[in-house]
């Protein structure tokens, strides 16, 4: 982001009349072919506003509905009825709090493994490429295969791993996905996370510039300064890009839930919830329709919000 | 900011300090002086992780490769051995480990075995990659570089469709593919057809028409960061020049992307290999078309009956996307990168 305002203030400082004559052009060339050079882009956009608004404006459609697949009687128009029960749903709401638990958790929790396993990759050392490729396989792994195989040989008190490492330590071992299910799921999303946040990490860290840090080497600078001050705020655009996409990805997760906890309410997201609902037996496509509603709505409200917040931030910066 | 950027590195750094502190840390020539609050355990962290030997290194890379590597023991250990006890016992097995398990999960069965299913999920990964690319990009161009009225309202609309979640248009979808879509004007008792029925339930077509409508958002999301920040002057030069939308998308815009288009497919193939759930919903009972994922699943799910060939068959899965991973990797991080961090 920071990149379009530089762009932007370099634009204007060589701003000239040769530029000037030049828009002029542009912007009669434009007018003129009006429409007709537009035609070729036309398609793309069609479709894509068929594959994405369209299904839009069935949920919504859907959403005023009282539609259920199980029961022959036809499908009635309820206006906002199914809005109305949302607010005394309490699993809702429940589902919704640990959406945002889920998420924040697995986010911030395999940026900060991510950036660890960076800095300390970030070194030249024999087996490098072959510790890469380690590190980086978790997230490769299937979601089912990998919520199956915590369960089975990580987290299952007989069979896993850590329950044989707490025997020997005289621990009694412990059930860990019954136990704690939110716990469980978060650990796995992390682990199948880290190696993405690493990857972005460690492109920011080795793209840095070296005449800078050596600078701040023959300056005497600590190590934890340097990276304080010259690498953490380069590094902050990269941070916020695995943020962003592993958000993304990580708000709709649904496999590893199901393997791992099945249907237990202490780690049931939205996605689970709404699915539950709907396609998995619940059979009541109204009303899960208005509540993908109130999820869209309040995506987009908080995201709103959050980019608001950050930029003011940024901008308090410079 | 300020606009003083002709050594871009320098500008960077300085310009996203903060003011107070920045100025006295690094001419700090004892190393000793406290920098502010945040020098405290966050500080020894740092030298700690930095200084960190590199045997270190390898012993987290083996906790961290732990599951995989039980997984793989696994798969070459009998049934018996793997209801027994813990894949750590595998030198104390009766039977001993043999490829066993991958020969069952890759010979021919009733069903068809893992072959059948992995060719499915080529005939759906494949598409589903492939199709967003084609249409994304060129969509990401029009947002991103022709001027229409609502504009920027369609594109908000577009990326914010990634917070739906996917699960709930799911059996709408299904019914629209099976069945059409109809509309019974009320009033008028005239049923009008907005979609045909296609019978594309229970096949791959629906499964990756489904994946393409999905990915759309995120698609041109990703693309519009990169497209979006490729410098001006080529585009004005272009059309000056006389060339018309298509001509720069193509000569111009495409072999210029290459990048965050690899970056966007390893994602895309990821996620539609691996997928589950929607594969499900869309094939069902039809076995003939089951995917790798399904199959393996409904392998694990038999009640313990074949459950011991589910690690053999995890790796078998895992390898293709392994494979892509690696040709592609080195335009992944750049791709990912070159949009949204620097210009």
């Amino acid at each position: 982001m920071s990149a379009v305002t530089v762009d932007q203030l370099n634009d204007g400082g060589r701003q000239s009349a040769e530029d000037q004559a030049r828009a002029a052009e542009l912007k009669r060339l434009e007018r003129r072919d009006g429409w007709r050079r537009r035609i070729p882009i036309l398609p793309a956009l069609i479709y894509t506003i068929l594959v994405t608004q369209i299904p839009f404006l069935f949920t919504l459609f859907y959403s005023l509905t009282d539609w259920r697949i199980d029961t022959p009687d036809p499908r009635q128009f309820i206006w906002f009825e199914n809005y109305g029960s949302l607010s005394g749903d309490t699993f809702f709401l429940d589902s919704a709090w640990v959406s945002v638990q889920m998420t924040v958790m697995a986010v911030l929790g395999s940026l900060i493994v991510g950036t660890g396993l960076a800095i300390l990759l970030d070194r030249k050392f024999f087996g490098q490429g072959f510790v890469r490729t380690l590190l980086i396989t978790p997230f490769l792994v299937m979601p089912v295969v990998a919520g199956l195989m915590w369960k089975l040989q990580m987290f299952n008190s007989t069979f896993g791993i850590i329950g044989w490492v707490m025997n020997q330590l005289g621990l009694e071992p412990v059930e860990f996905a019954t136990r704690f299910p939110l716990a469980s799921v978060v650990v796995v999303l992390i682990w199948q996370w880290s190696p993405f946040m690493m990857l972005i990490v460690l492109a920011g860290l080795q793209g840095q510039d070296q005449s800078v840090l050596e600078a701040a080497r023959v300056d005497g600078a600590t190590s934890w300064g340097t990276f304080r001050q010259i690498t953490l705020p380069q590094l902050r655009p990269f941070l916020e890009l695995g943020t962003l996409l592993g958000a993304i990805y990580l708000i709709q997760v649904y496999d590893h839930i199901e393997v791992i906890v099945g249907g237990q309410p202490g780690a049931r997201n939205l996605p689970f919830y709404i699915a539950g609902r709907s396609i998995g037996g619940g059979n009541r496509f109204g009303l899960s329709s208005a509540y993908s509603i109130v999820v869209v709505l309040a995506s987009i409200i908080i995201a709103n919000i959050g980019l608001r917040v950050l930029s003011n931030l940024l901008e308090d910066d410079s | 900011m300020t606009g003083t950027s002709t050594d871009p590195g320098v500008t960077t750094s300085t310009l996203n300090m903060s003011a107070d502190s920045d100025i006295q840390i690094i001419p700090d020539g004892s190393g000793r002086k406290d920098d502010g609050g945040a020098a405290g355990p966050v500080d020894r962290l740092y030298n700690f992780l930095a200084a960190v030997p590199t045997w270190i290194l390898w012993v987290l890379v083996f906790i961290w490769t732990l599951p995989t590597f039980s997984l793989f023991v696994n798969s070459f250990r009998s049934r018996d051995a793997q209801r027994n006890a813990g894949w750590w016992t595998v030198f104390d097995d009766e039977v001993p480990p043999s490829i066993a398990n991958y020969e069952e999960v890759l010979g021919a069965e009733a069903s068809g075995g893992l072959t059948a299913g992995l060719v499915n999920s080529f005939a759906i990964a494949i598409p589903a990659t492939i199709i967003p690319i084609a249409i994304a990009a060129f969509a990401a161009y029009a947002f991103a570089w022709i001027d229409f009225k609502g504009r920027q309202v369609l594109f908000i609309a577009t990326v914010s469709l990634l917070a739906i979640p996917n699960q709930v248009s799911l059996i709408p979808l299904l019914q629209t593919y099976s069945n059409g879509a109809h509309w019974t004007i009320p009033g008028l008792d005239k049923t009008m057809t907005i979609v045909p029925d296609l019978g594309l339930a229970g096949t791959t077509t629906a499964v990756w028409i489904t994946h393409t409508a999905f990915a759309m958002p995120f698609a041109i999301f990703l693309l519009h960061n990169y497209i979006s920040q490729l410098p001006k002057d080529l585009f004005e030069s272009a059309r000056i020049d006389g060339a018309d939308h298509f001509t720069i998308f193509w000569r111009l815009v495409f072999p210029l992307s290459v990048p965050v288009l690899a970056a966007f497919a390893i994602f895309q193939f990821l996620w539609t290999w691996n997928d589950y759930l929607i594969a499900l919903t869309m094939i069902g009972a039809n076995g003939d078309n089951w995917p790798a994922t399904i199959k393996i699943a409904s392998q694990a799910g038999e009640f313990g009956l074949k459950e011991h060939i589910l690690s053999a068959g995890a790796f078998v899965q895992a390898f293709v996307p392994l494979v892509v991973f690696f040709l592609l990797q080195r335009f992944f991080v750049r791709g990912l990168l070159a949009g949204s961090v620097k210009g």
